[in-house]
């Protein structure tokens, strides 16, 4: 497995999987707002909804710096570092029924493993415009992280429903065309 | 600038616009990502791969993926992949299902695919429940989780797909986790390459039913080794194991079913063979 | 011979060689260039068990046995009660037998059939390398009035692979038993030979022709008696001609693959009896629901449950009609004869592919496992074809589109414009699962309606009007086909006015035809099934009037014309 420490000269390499890493956050968080919707748990969707579209910004950093080159493809096995650990690896403990507050603790999970590789790159990396990239991609997720501290404050710590009120086989079957 | 065919090979040329209401941290999702992460990864065109289900949470996949699709009856996926695969041998079949499409009423075609070890890929995303049906033990439930289908557990020891995939002649075994999302892409990718009968056995939480198996997040291990083409040697692993080292268990060369028609005659000459 | 018909059985135990016998004299009618029919029946061993074939021979073509035997040769008479009831011995019949070991039975004896005694293990003594049917068939061939020639012509045919010396000794074996009784009656001797060319071809190997006929590519079947011959018939040839035959693990597999290998884009089948159908009917119903096209035959035999699997009936009637959970419109269709299997089996696969639907074919053990000489069967040009999605199609592709006849233009894998997933759940046009209302109906309606709407031309049936005003038509479908005809084309000979109708296709019933031909008229249903499940499916669906009366006997004795006549008349008293 080739981590970046070897090809820290080489920025693109590590753009791409800067890339690679954000695109699966996007994915994922997008497809779990959806699905949370879909078990009518629109609170906790919500704050996956929020924390997607700063993921979405966070990835747009990394296209303004590269519009002009081709990010070569990183296999999809490939990890940037040895402690990494994928940002989906988080959404297994999402849960149907989960409080608008423990949405938020899964989001900042997720937003920690970004941060990680981030703190990871700027020990590790000495070239200019990668060091640059990385910098706002920090500062970014900082101010993200002061306005979701206030919306956080606001959310309900409490389950509205009981396992029990909800019938999954119902969430099965076809709701306005859903499925 | 990024040049269109590059372009044509990202995860998301292979999912469709469908999303899956899989239930919020199902491990189907991360399955489904790694999928289309291998499809990519592959360059597989999309009008070349035969997705096959059956039915169950897991069965829906082919809805979820761009390509040319069969979502079938209860336990037969692997059985309309081999119609499919002997009529179209240029497809990539890959069938998906879950452990109780697989394992117990689709058991005896999982026998028969391996037997045949025609070149497909099956993948089957266990959870040891049957979810759909809203918590019933499957061939994968350990014997004492109590349910109210079985209120004091089944009682009946758990089912070893990979020694049954073994003992009956599959040449490609691997368990995987649907919360190790890269290595999962790796082994998929593996198993797609592998000419003959490649199972991929994916252990996959429901977080709905089987709230415990959020634990695997914490119990599944990694093993990294060479896969022994040595039957002897994988059936010591796979018995050896308690379940939760995920990898190649095996894998070697074997004879592939695959069906050889010439067209050297024509029906006429069929015809004379009746003749007075 | 009134009707210019004789029928010759031969029983025998275990390796005596009946079937061998019967075997031989066909080619051997066939060679003189009249027609024959042979069926056959045997105990449940599976080797060695005792075996009966009967024949009946004349100088047009004939696909039944006729009611009696005028010509019975016994190799031995062990395990013969089994088949007392098939073989009809009458105060007419000519009995010959093998006295070397047996004496002759007394249910055979107080019949009072002119009976003659031949040592058989005598002649074998004479001559080296001979067995005792091949003094048989010299007997036989003498009796039925076949010359030597043709017998030897036969026998090369049968015997082809066998070393020289053992075919030099049969041969004389013939000739001996060609000579050995003083009285040959020399049955056929004022018959025409036919100029027309014919074939010699079992029901099951024009099934398999038909199939190959029809462009079938796929055959995936497990074993079941009796249709397994299709199969052996189909797996050294298709795989000739581009195709492929897959030996299934079961039933419910089979019929999968039959699917899978039919969304691959090429035609595909399946071949069983009544307890394979059983198995496969959770999938025949994903063939309509998710419009693949695909053609099961069913050989049906005696059931329910395992039943009889060696001998014949129609009582799967109901089961290919109704056996489906949901609603589930298909095609049923079922041959009239071993010649009609060929092109109805072409038919029926041109109709799979042409209405992306299940068809069902209804054979059964007589048809499939009786051989006969027939006049060649030439193709014929249906014009069936799968609808598929151009490779060019520029719409956005919605798989179940509502169309103008209710078939939509179905993508193969491989076209990059055709992108779907097949359903086995209810779904929008658009190929997306869906439970709603609106959704269900328009999909039943689709599919109920391309089936109803579609034109099925003449092949619908076998129409035989008597030409005078009739008082009386007779319905009939599939095996009794050749009985019925007999019995009516008879009775119109003798001054009644009666027609015939036989179905070929059973679903969708043409109601309206049915009707129509049957105005005015005492309508007759024969059938071979305990309950009359014919007759009650044409009541049922209005296509008869309550008056209609029903010859409904189960199997596997079939019905005997006389049987038939007599119903007939006394219905019209």
């Amino acid at each position: 497995m080739s981590h970046p420490k070897e090809n820290h000269l080489d920025p693109l390499r590590v753009l791409a999987m800067i890339h690679t890493m954000l695109e699966e956050s996007i994915y994922h968080t997008e497809t779990f707002a959806h699905t949370l919707n879909v078990h009518h748990n629109d609170k906790a969707a919500k704050v996956f909804h929020l924390i997607c579209e700063q993921f979405k910004a966070e990835q747009g950093i990394v296209l303004n710096c590269t519009l002009k080159v081709d990010l070569p493809t990183i296999p999809p096995w490939e990890e940037p570092y040895a402690e990494y650990i994928h940002p989906s690896s988080v959404l297994m403990h999402t849960n149907y029924l989960m409080t608008e507050s423990e949405a938020w603790g899964l989001m900042y999970e997720m937003i920690e493993i970004h941060k990680r590789f981030y703190t990871f790159l700027c020990k590790e990396n000495s070239e200019d415009t990668l060091f640059s990239v990385v910098d706002q991609l920090v500062n970014y997720c900082n101010d993200c992280g002061e306005k979701n501290k206030r919306l956080e404050a606001k959310a309900e710590t409490k389950r509205s429903k009981s396992s029990e009120d909800l019938d999954i086989i119902s969430l099965h079957s076809n709701e306005g065309g859903l499925w | 600038m990024r040049d269109m065919i590059q372009e044509a090979f990202t995860a998301k040329d292979y999912l469709s616009d469908i999303r899956p209401i899989w239930c919020p941290g199902c491990g189907h999702f991360f399955i489904l990502r790694a999928l289309a992460q291998a499809f990519a990864w592959l360059k597989l065109p999309n009008e070349q791969i035969g997705l096959i289900s059956g039915i169950g949470c897991s069965s829906r996949i082919p809805a979820y993926i761009n390509a040319y699709g069969f979502h079938g009856v209860h336990g037969r996926a692997l059985a309309l992949a081999t119609g499919l695969k002997a009529a179209r041998p240029d497809m990539h079949v890959v069938v998906a299902g879950g452990d109780g499409d697989g394992y117990s009423i689709g058991g005896n075609h999982f026998i028969h695919a391996c037997r045949r070890n025609m070149d497909m890929t099956y993948i089957v995303m266990d959870n040891e429940v049957y979810g759909m049906t809203k918590g019933q033990p499957s061939p994968t439930t350990e014997p004492d989780w109590e349910s109210k289908f079985a209120p004091h557990g089944t009682g009946i020891r758990t089912f070893n797909p990979l020694g049954v995939a073994l003992a009956s002649g599959a040449s490609f075994i691997a368990r995987g986790f649907a919360g190790d999302p890269n290595g999962l892409t790796k082994l998929i990718i593996e198993a797609i390459e592998h000419k003959g009968f490649s199972l991929v056995e994916i252990k996959s939480p429901c977080v709905t039913f089987r709230p415990d198996e959020k634990e695997w997040s914490k119990t599944m291990r990694k093993m990294n080794m060479v896969p022994t083409d040595d039957v002897l040697e994988a059936a010591g692993k796979i018995h050896g194991s308690d379940g939760l080292d995920t990898g190649i268990f095996y894998q070697a060369t074997l004879p592939v079913f695959e069906p050889h028609s010439t067209k050297e005659k024509t029906v006429a000459d069929f015809e004379k063979e009746f003749e007075v | 011979m009134k009707d210019r018909t004789i029928t010759v059985s031969v029983s025998g135990s275990g390796g005596s060689g009946a079937v061998t016998i019967g075997l031989v004299l066909l080619k051997s009618i066939a060679n003189v260039g009249f027609y024959g029919y042979m069926s056959r029946s045997s105990g449940p061993q599976i080797r060695g068990g005792e075996s009966s074939v009967i024949l009946s021979f004349s100088d047009h073509p004939i696909e039944r046995n006729a009611d009696g035997i005028d010509l019975h040769f016994a190799l031995d008479w062990r395990g013969f009660e089994r088949f007392s009831d098939e073989i009809a011995l009458n105060s007419d019949s000519c009995v010959i037998f093998d006295s070397s070991h047996d004496t002759l039975p007394d249910m055979v004896a107080k019949i009072g059939a002119n009976i003659i005694e031949v040592n058989l293990k005598e002649q074998v003594k004479q001559i080296k390398e001979s067995l005792p049917n091949s003094f048989a068939i010299g007997i036989l061939a003498a009796q039925i009035g076949l010359p030597l020639e043709s017998v030897f012509k036969a026998l090369q045919q049968t015997l082809h692979q066998k070393d020289e010396a053992f075919i030099k000794d049969t041969i004389r074996a013939i000739e001996a038993g060609y000579t050995l009784l003083e009285e040959s009656p020399s049955l056929i001797s004022d018959w025409q030979p036919s100029s027309q060319s014919r074939w010699n071809i079992s029901g099951n190997e024009a099934c398999g022709l038909g199939a190959l006929r029809g462009g079938i590519r796929l055959v995936a079947a497990y074993p079941i008696t009796p249709a397994s011959d299709i199969v052996e018939y189909l797996a050294p040839r298709l795989e000739k001609v581009g195709g492929t035959v897959l030996i299934a693990e079961d039933e419910l597999a089979a019929m999968n693959m039959v699917i899978g290998g039919s969304f691959g884009g090429k035609a595909s089948m399946t071949a069983t009896s009544g307890p394979g159908v059983s198995l496969m009917t959770e999938a025949m119903g994903l063939a309509v629901a998710s419009e693949t096209p695909a053609l099961v035959v069913n050989v049906m035999r005696g059931g329910p449950s395992t039943g009889i699997p060696t001998k014949s009936e129609q009582s799967d009637l109901n089961q290919a009609l109704f056996g489906m959970h949901g609603e589930a419109p298909h095609i049923v269709v079922a041959p009239l004869s071993i010649a009609d299997t060929v092109s109805a089996t072409q038919w029926a696969v041109g109709l799979a592919e042409a209405m992306q639907t299940l068809v069902i074919l209804l054979s059964n053990q007589r048809l499939g496992q009786s051989r006969a000489i027939v006049d060649a069967v030439p193709a014929k040009t249906y014009e069936l074809q799968r609808k598929v999605l151009a490779e060019e199609s520029a719409e956005p592709y919605e798989r179940y589109a509502v169309t103008e006849d209710s078939i939509s233009p179905m993508a193969i894998p491989g076209n990059k414009q055709g992108l779907y997933t097949a359903e086995g759940l209810e779904h929008t046009d658009a190929g997306k699962p869906s439970s709603m209302a609106s959704d269900h109906l328009q999909q039943l309606r689709k599919r109920e309606s391309k089936v109803a709407q579609f034109d099925y031309k003449d092949e619908w049936a076998e129409i035989l009007t008597s030409g005078k005003r009739s008082r009386a038509i007779v319905l009939t479908w599939g095996s009794t086909f050749g009985s019925v005809k007999e019995s009516v084309m008879e009775l119109n000979r003798e001054g009644m006015a009666i027609d015939l109708l036989a179905l070929r296709l059973l679903m969708p019933l043409r109601v309206d035809a049915i009707k129509e031909l049957c105005e005015d008229k005492q309508v007759i249903v024969v059938e071979q099934s305990y309950s009359g499940q014919f007759y009650h499916y044409c009541l049922g669906q209005g296509a008869i009037g309550a008056s209609s009366l029903s010859l409904a006997e189960a199997g596997p004795l079939m019905l005997k014309k006389s049987d038939i006549k007599h119903f007939i008349k006394e219905a019209l008293l």
